[in-house]
């Protein structure tokens, strides 16, 4: 069982564009996936989601996620997670 | 036609020369203007005394394509001063492609070059009766004759100008052929591939039969403090070094295994800036591309799809962004006076579009090249770049162009017959460029196309409109007001519509707080909230244009608030606060929405098309579902502006308060404004 997450953006380390599983035994928060993917990937993407100020991007299947209020909504098993950022202006 | 030399009066003053150039192509007559220096201090340079030349001396209704409209070419007030990011200039004008007030800035070295010639701008009138350019070296103005040089595209014009005129670091200003023919779409070029783009003004330069203007000059600006420009410029640069040293990547390559660990126990970081910097400075605008496409950013399928879903990142938007376009640099590019360099030259080896050096395309071209035209191949859009530069068109409206053009194929509306062969298929990066090619040079679906997509629906007609993604007549940047409304606002509130870089609530929505000046904070917004945003958006179209007057490159504020107030003060030698700034953004600002009122538009002649704002929603990518309230945003910008929402005209109290009285009682009559 796993959710698979995209991660584009320029993270702690420089510019990031990965694909990644993160496995799941059974449904989890929002927030608690943001936390394996930040122990996974040391990309600091729960941290990240409480102090966002638009720059990055959340979305679940396909749905944008305003950190600050939808972090408890569940993830499941097959589920896509997109963490993204982009440049304005150009 | 013999050369004239300029007077200089030699009056002792900081940060200007004192003197513009006009030039009449209709008579030939070439003449020195000096205005007063409130000109300058209240409007400082760039678009400011642009927008304040042409409101004095143009007047309205004038055809755009005609003599009587006036072109002007800007430098930013701290051009030549080498203030960092303050290389920008502006060209102004009325636009052809709107019937608004035209403006485009461009980077490069051109607009340096001009204030070195001892001049602080150039307006141009008439038509010349046959192609001629304009040389300005120091006070030595000439007109010349351009017959040879008419037909050459914008790289080949700059290299035959440098070996004709024997002189080295000439800078060239010039249109293709695209502004030869007067296509609506058509900008002006420098440094083979700089552009100021926006606004049909290339078609304004085409119309004068002016096919470039070459300068080249050694005068100085003087500066009021110069040490203390030194010191307040050295904070300015503090952001640059930031970038990781080679050392600290170095330790990063070794200790890649470990990496997440060893930042997570806080024994390793890297300053946001300084990534920033890292990053942009290697891929420039290319960079993050993909996310965009991804987020819902970049349009997708001309405005019709979801980027995660017509465009996926793994299959297709990764291909057309930042490592997957950076691998064909072969050099950096940067502006004058630019810390960073965020442009490249690239070379294509082999392929079908092999290409020797050219520049590397910015996000806009390749989110329109790409995403909207569901064109996976990069290397086809390097080549589009290159066709846009060299025939002299603006790739935003170009790329809307052809996607028009595939949808209204797709739709039946056009025929193999009106396509001259070309199958018309998304994607079909072959058939894109060949399209391109007959944009560029007038022939076909291309001749109608070359005017944009607004004239074009309305020449083709059957239900072409609803294909057409435009305001007010000017194709539609890359950034989805869907994801963040705030671009959508910007696109039908500006005095030149269907504009990214004018400023407004979508950076804020973004979260990338383009800001420059230092000491100015912006309170956070959330994305899809409509109401109370019109004060920041407000504040931010202020900022922009005061940049834009100043010549600061918009990226300036991605690293941080600079001492921008501080350095023209020290530059000029009159004391500049963030207040000042702003209210000369507003005075430039509201003198461009009086160029319209006086016009006869009226805010409501501005909207989007309904698919960018949501109606009906996409139903795929991130931003499904999503239906975006711009009426709302820009009735609460009008009021923050302190213009009326029913006629566009700022109230007389307002132009009292900028010190524009006899604005206010040209609007307003006698007796209200006085």
């Amino acid at each position: 069982m796993a959710v698979d997450v995209t991660i584009n953006g320029t993270f702690n380390l420089g510019l990031v564009r990965k694909n990644l599983e993160i496995k799941v035994s059974q449904p989890i928060s929002f927030e608690d996936l943001l936390k394996k993917v930040e122990k996974q990937t040391g990309i600091q993407v729960h941290q990240l989601a409480l102090s966002t100020r638009g720059k990055t991007i959340f979305s679940l299947n396909s749905k944008i996620i305003q950190p600050s209020t939808d972090l408890s909504c569940e993830v499941r098993d097959g589920d896509q997670v997109k963490i993204l950022q982009a440049l304005s202006g150009g | 036609m013999a050369g004239q030399s300029s007077q200089d009066k030699n009056d002792e003053r900081f940060g200007y020369h004192g003197k513009i150039l006009i030039v009449d192509l209709s008579t030939g007559k070439i003449h020195v203007e000096h205005p007063p220096a409130a000109f300058y201090e209240d409007y400082l340079g760039g678009l400011g005394t642009g927008v304040k030349y042409l409101i004095d001396n143009m007047a309205p209704e004038v055809d755009p394509l005609g003599p009587d409209n006036i072109l002007g070419f800007v430098p930013g007030i701290l051009n030549g001063t080498n203030v960092p990011f303050g290389g920008r200039w502006t060209v102004v004008g009325k636009s052809p492609l709107t019937g608004t007030w035209g403006d485009a800035n461009s980077g490069g070295f051109f607009g340096t070059e001009l204030r070195k010639t001892g001049f602080d701008a150039l307006f141009v009138k008439g038509i010349s009766e046959e192609p001629v350019y304009l040389s300005i070296n120091n006070d030595q103005v000439d007109i010349k004759p351009a017959l040879d040089l008419w037909g050459m595209d914008t790289t080949e014009v700059e290299e035959k100008l440098e070996k004709d005129l024997g002189r080295t670091k000439v800078r060239v200003a010039s249109i293709g052929p695209a502004g030869e023919k007067l296509s609506l779409i058509s900008g002006i070029f420098n440094d083979k591939g700089r552009t100021a783009a926006r606004s049909g003004l290339g078609a304004v330069m085409g119309s004068k039969r002016l096919k470039a203007v070459v300068v080249k000059g050694d005068q100085k600006i003087q500066i009021a403090d110069p040490v203390g420009l030194k010191e307040f410029k050295k904070e300015a640069l503090e952001p640059m070094k930031l970038r990781p040293s080679r050392l600290t990547k170095i330790m990063m390559a070794l200790t890649k295994p470990i990496l997440p660990w060893l930042i997570k126990k806080g024994l390793l970081s890297l300053d946001d800036v300084g990534v920033m910097v890292e990053g942009f400075g290697k891929h420039g605008t290319s960079m993050l591309a993909a996310a965009s496409v991804e987020m819902g950013d970049a349009p997708c399928k001309n405005w019709s799809g979801g980027g995660s879903d017509d465009f996926p990142m793994k299959k297709a938007s990764s291909k057309i962004s930042d490592d997957n376009i950076t691998k064909y640099k072969t050099k950096k590019f940067a502006c004058q006076a630019c810390p960073l360099g965020c442009g490249a030259i690239l070379k294509v080896d082999k392929g079908p579009y092999p290409l020797e050096e050219t520049h590397r395309p910015e996000y806009e071209t390749l989110a329109v090249f790409g995403s909207v035209l569901l064109n996976d191949d990069a290397e086809s859009i390097i080549k589009a770049n290159d066709i846009c530069n060299r025939s002299g068109l603006d790739t935003i409206s170009a790329g809307t162009c052809i996607a028009f053009a595939i949808e209204c194929y797709e739709n039946k509306i056009l025929t193999p017959e009106e396509t001259d062969g070309l199958e018309l298929t998304w994607g079909n990066s072959e058939a894109i460029l060949g399209l391109l090619e007959k944009i560029g040079k007038r022939e076909g679906l291309g001749d109608i196309l070359a005017d944009g997509v607004r004239i074009a629906a309305g020449k083709i007609g059957r239900g072409a409109e609803a294909f057409a993604m435009h305001a007010g007549g000017q194709e539609l940047p890359m950034h989805d007001p869907r994801l963040n409304p705030g671009f959508g606002t910007t696109y039908i509130t500006d005095p030149t519509p269907g504009r990214h870089t004018q400023g407004g609530a979508g950076f804020l929505e973004f979260g990338f707080y383009i800001m420059p000046f230092k000491g100015i904070e912006m309170s956070e917004v959330e994305r899809y909230q409509y109401s109370g945003k019109g004060e920041a958006h407000a504040l931010l179209s202020k900022a922009q244009i005061v940049e834009d007057a100043m010549g600061i490159c918009i990226f300036a504020g991605m690293f941080g608030g600079s001492p921008y107030a501080e350095m023209l003060t020290a530059i000029m030698g009159k004391k500049y606060t963030n207040d000042d700034l702003l209210k000369i953004g507003e005075r430039a600002q509201i003198l461009r929405q009086v160029f319209n009122v006086r016009e006869g538009f009226k805010p409501s002649d501005f909207k989007l098309p309904d698919r960018v704002i949501g109606r009906p929603p996409l139903t795929k990518g991130l931003t499904a579902g999503v239906t975006v309230d711009v009426d709302t945003m820009a009735r609460e910008f009008f009021e923050a502006m302190d213009w009326s929402i029913g006629t566009g005209k700022p109230s007389s109290e307002r132009l009292e308060l900028m010190g524009l009285p006899e604005i206010a009682r040209e609007l307003h009559g006698e007796g209200k404004g006085a």
